[in-house]
C-alpha cells in the first residue's frame, strides 16, 4: 500500500461488493459483524457460511489486532476493518457498530468468529427484529432446552448476572451474556455513539432497558467452540463477576446515550444534535466529532 | 505521587504539626486528612483526564481502521482480485 491519500468522505457507498455495484441493485439493508481477534483456523469458514446462508447481508470482519494470520484467511472480496491494535471486544464491536452507522445500515447482527453461532439462527433473529416489536434481539442458549452445557462457575457466574439484572431494571433475560445479538437501526446509532470496553453484553442489556428501548431474547442453538480459546479464564471469570456487578450498579446513575430523561424513549433527532448528522437524502450519518479543545462528549 | 507526600512525612513526623500551625488547622491530624482530600481530587482528575483520552484514542484507532479498508477497497488491485475471486465462486 503507498503513502496514504484522501479518498472521499466516510459516507460514500464502499466498493465492497463489486458485482451490486456494477448492477446497479439498491445496497443492502444489512450488515454482518464479525469480529475476531486470533481466529485464523475458523474465521474462513464463519466468513464463507455466513455469506452462503445470508446472500443478502454484508460482511465485515473487525480484526482486533490479531498476531495470527486472521486477516489473511478472511476472502479478500470481503471488508476487513484491521485496528491499529488490541482494544477488546468492546472496542471491536463498537468499529463495527459505528461502520454500520456511518454507512446507513438498517440492522447490523454480531456473529462471533469462532463459529459458535449458527448462520441460520441469524435469520431469525433478523426477522424478529423486523416485525418491529424489539429494538434489539439476543439469541439466547437457554430459552429454551438446546443441550448447550456450560461449566458450574459459568453457570453461578450467569445466575448472579441475570439476578442483578432482574432486581436493578426488572427484565429477565435468561442469556445475558450472549454475543449473539441483532440490533436495529435506533440501538446501532447508540452503540456507534457508546458501548462498554470489557465484557460489555450484560451492561448494555441494562444500560438499553433504562433508556427505553425493546429488548426480547429468542431462543438459539450454538456450537461449542472448537478452536481458539474463550476469553474468559477461571480467574478471569471471577474478576469479570466483580467488575461487571460494579459497572451494573455504577449503570443505575449513568445515560451513555441520548435519552432527556432515562427511562423514556429516546428521540432519533437527539442524535443529529450530537456526534453524528443525518443526511436528508440517504439516511446515512457523517461523523461529526466535537471540534477540538471543545468540551468531551456527554458520555465522558 | 501519592506516596511521596506520605513518604516525606514519615521521615518528618513533626511535619504535620508544622503545616497545621503554618493554616492554623488546631487539631494537626485535620491537615493530614486535607493533604489525603487533596492528592484524592488530584488522582480523580487525573484518571478524569486519561479516561477522557482513552476514549478519543479509541475512537481514532476505530477510525483508522476504518478509513484504511475503505483505502484498501478502492486500491485498483484490490478490485480485480476480488472479482476474480467472486467470478470464481459463481
Amino acid at each position: 500500500m503507498g503513502g496514504f491519500q484522501w479518498i472521499g468522505p466516510l459516507t460514500e457507498t464502499m466498493p465492497q461488493r463489486h458485482k451490486h455495484d456494477n448492477s446497479g441493485d439498491p445496497p443492502r439493508r444489512y450488515l454482518a459483524i464479525v469480529p475476531v481477534f486470533n481466529e485464523g483456523a475458523s474465521v474462513r469458514k464463519v466468513v464463507n457460511r455466513l455469506r452462503r446462508a445470508l446472500p443478502d447481508f454484508d460482511v465485515i470482519v473487525i480484526d482486533d489486532g490479531s498476531t495470527d494470520d486472521t486477516v489473511r484467511q478472511v476472502p479478500s472480496d470481503v471488508p476487513v476493518v484491521s485496528l491499529p491494535f488490541n482494544l477488546g471486544i468492546g472496542g471491536a464491536m463498537q468499529t463495527g457498530y459505528r461502520y454500520a452507522a456511518l454507512h446507513g445500515y438498517e440492522i447490523a447482527v454480531q456473529v462471533d468468529g469462532d463459529g459458535q453461532h449458527r448462520p441460520s439462527e441469524v435469520r431469525r433473529l433478523v426477522d424478529h427484529l423486523l416485525e418491529g416489536h424489539s429494538d434489539l434481539v439476543v439469541g439466547s442458549r437457554f430459552l429454551e432446552p438446546s443441550g448447550y452445557r456450560q461449566s458450574p462457575v459459568r453457570k453461578l457466574g450467569a445466575w448472579m448476572l441475570r439476578a442483578l439484572i432482574r432486581t436493578l431494571c426488572g427484565l429477565y433475560m435468561t442469556d445475558c451474556t450472549s454475543g449473539f445479538r441483532a440490533a436495529n437501526r435506533r440501538v446501532i446509532r447508540a452503540f456507534a455513539h457508546w458501548y462498554p470496553e470489557d465484557y460489555p453484553e450484560p451492561e448494555v442489556v441494562l444500560l438499553l432497558k433504562r433508556a427505553g428501548y425493546q429488548i426480547t431474547e429468542l431462543p438459539v442453538r450454538m456450537r461449542h467452540r472448537r478452536t481458539g480459546r474463550s476469553s474468559i479464564s477461571l480467574m478471569r471469570g471471577v474478576f469479570y463477576m466483580i467488575k461487571v456487578g460494579v459497572c451494573l450498579i455504577l449503570d443505575m446513575v449513568r445515560e451513555p446515550w441520548p435519552t432527556g430523561k432515562v427511562g423514556q424513549p429516546i428521540n432519533d433527532e437527539e442524535y443529529a444534535k450530537d456526534d453524528y448528522i443525518q443526511e436528508p437524502d440517504s439516511g446515512r450519518l457523517r461523523w461529526h466529532p466535537p471540534a477540538a479543545g471543545g468540551s468531551p462528549p456527554a458520555h465522558v | 505521587m501519592i506516596g511521596l507526600p506520605f513518604l516525606g512525612l514519615a521521615f518528618w513526623p513533626g511535619g504535620v504539626a508544622w503545616m497545621a500551625g503554618k493554616f492554623n488547622i488546631y487539631y494537626p491530624t485535620f491537615a493530614l486528612i486535607c493533604v489525603s482530600l487533596f492528592l484524592f481530587l488530584l488522582v480523580f482528575e487525573l484518571l478524569t483526564i486519561v479516561s477522557v483520552q482513552d476514549q478519543k484514542i479509541t475512537a481514532l484507532a476505530q477510525l483508522v481502521g476504518i478509513l484504511m479498508e475503505k483505502q484498501r477497497l478502492a486500491e485498483p488491485e484490490h478490485r480485480a482480485a476480488a472479482e476474480v475471486e467472486e467470478e470464481s465462486v459463481v
